[in-house]
């Protein structure tokens, strides 16, 4: 494993850290002005009325979810590969940013549900399978939180994000394969032209907030196992490093 | 309720949280930027 606590570059070039801010305001003003145009320009729909307007809050957010969860299962297995920490650190920084917005997908299906449904949780097939993809990416970040050694932490924590991820296909296929609440996936087919522009934009713009998140969890990440790195390293050496 | 209660809920959490893990994000960074630089800096002075 490559850590190079003597030169943290993380912490020295101003850069990256600066092109991150100004991704984050362009990501921010991205949702702004997606939600507003499609908040304006959809009609009503023929079934849910305004309700629907909701879908361009809800679906982003469970993609984004799905999209983090499989950047962790692409990044574990390189780190099982490779062994090079960063993609280690990288995976833990998208499996922290999915846990938002798998959580945020939930809470805003469930505000969806109460007037549609009539009720705001029920153990439906996709509600369920997306509440254990939850818990499964909580245990991910717990593990970590509760494993010392960087290694040990990193290999486990790739195998749970692998088998985590696998539960998404579950998650994905839950509303073709049992009969449930929630309608089956929408597709441009299936949706008037209106509401796909909307969808389509508030997917961009979560998806520039998502890159944003992950890029600066990593940051932060980078610069925490720098100084664990740098403290082990003065221990080795046996010199007085006071944090 | 109106149907709009439910979206301005929707869209006001969807900023809550956005906002909120935003800024969580940047105090972290910058409570990393600091324990870095204190470590090196014991470091440094243990070399002195």
């Amino acid at each position: 494993m490559t850590i190079s606590a003597s030169r943290p570059a993380a912490a020295q070039a101003p850069g990256p850290a600066r092109r991150i801010q100004v991704l984050g305001w362009i990501a921010f003003l991205a949702v702004l002005v997606a939600e507003a145009v499609s908040l304006w320009t959809s009609p009503p729909d023929r079934d849910m009325g305004h309700l629907q307007k909701l879908m361009y809050v809800h679906v982003p957010a469970a993609w984004m979810a799905l999209l983090a969860y499989g950047l962790v299962f692409v990044l574990s297995l390189l780190y099982l590969w490779k062994r090079d920490e960063r993609h280690d650190l990288l995976a833990a920084a998208a499996a922290e940013v999915g846990v938002v917005m798998n959580a945020l997908a939930l809470a805003l299906g469930s505000i969806w549900g109460r007037p549609t449904w009539g009720v705001w949780w029920t153990w439906d097939a996709r509600l369920t399978s997306t509440a254990v993809l939850l818990v499964i990416f909580l245990g991910y970040l717990a593990l970590r939180a509760f494993t010392e050694d960087p290694d040990r932490r990193a290999r486990w924590s790739a195998a749970v994000g692998i088998l985590g991820f696998l539960n998404s296909y579950i998650v994905y296929m839950s509303v073709r394969w049992w009969r449930t609440l929630h309608q089956v996936q929408s597709s441009p087919e299936t949706l008037d032209p209106i509401y796909t522009r909307g969808l389509r934009m508030n997917a961009i713009a979560f998806l520039l907030v998502l890159v944003y998140f992950v890029a600066r969890r990593y940051r932060a990440a980078r610069l925490e196992r720098a100084a664990e790195a740098r403290i082990e390293e003065a221990a080795l050496a046996g010199e007085g490093v006071h944090v | 309720m109106s149907d709009w209660v439910y979206i301005v809920a929707g869209f006001g959490l969807t900023w809550i949280v956005l906002i909120g893990y935003a800024g969580y994000l940047r105090r972290r960074v910058r409570r990393a930027e600091a324990a870095l630089a204190e470590v090196l800096e014991g470091g440094e002075e243990a070399e002195k």
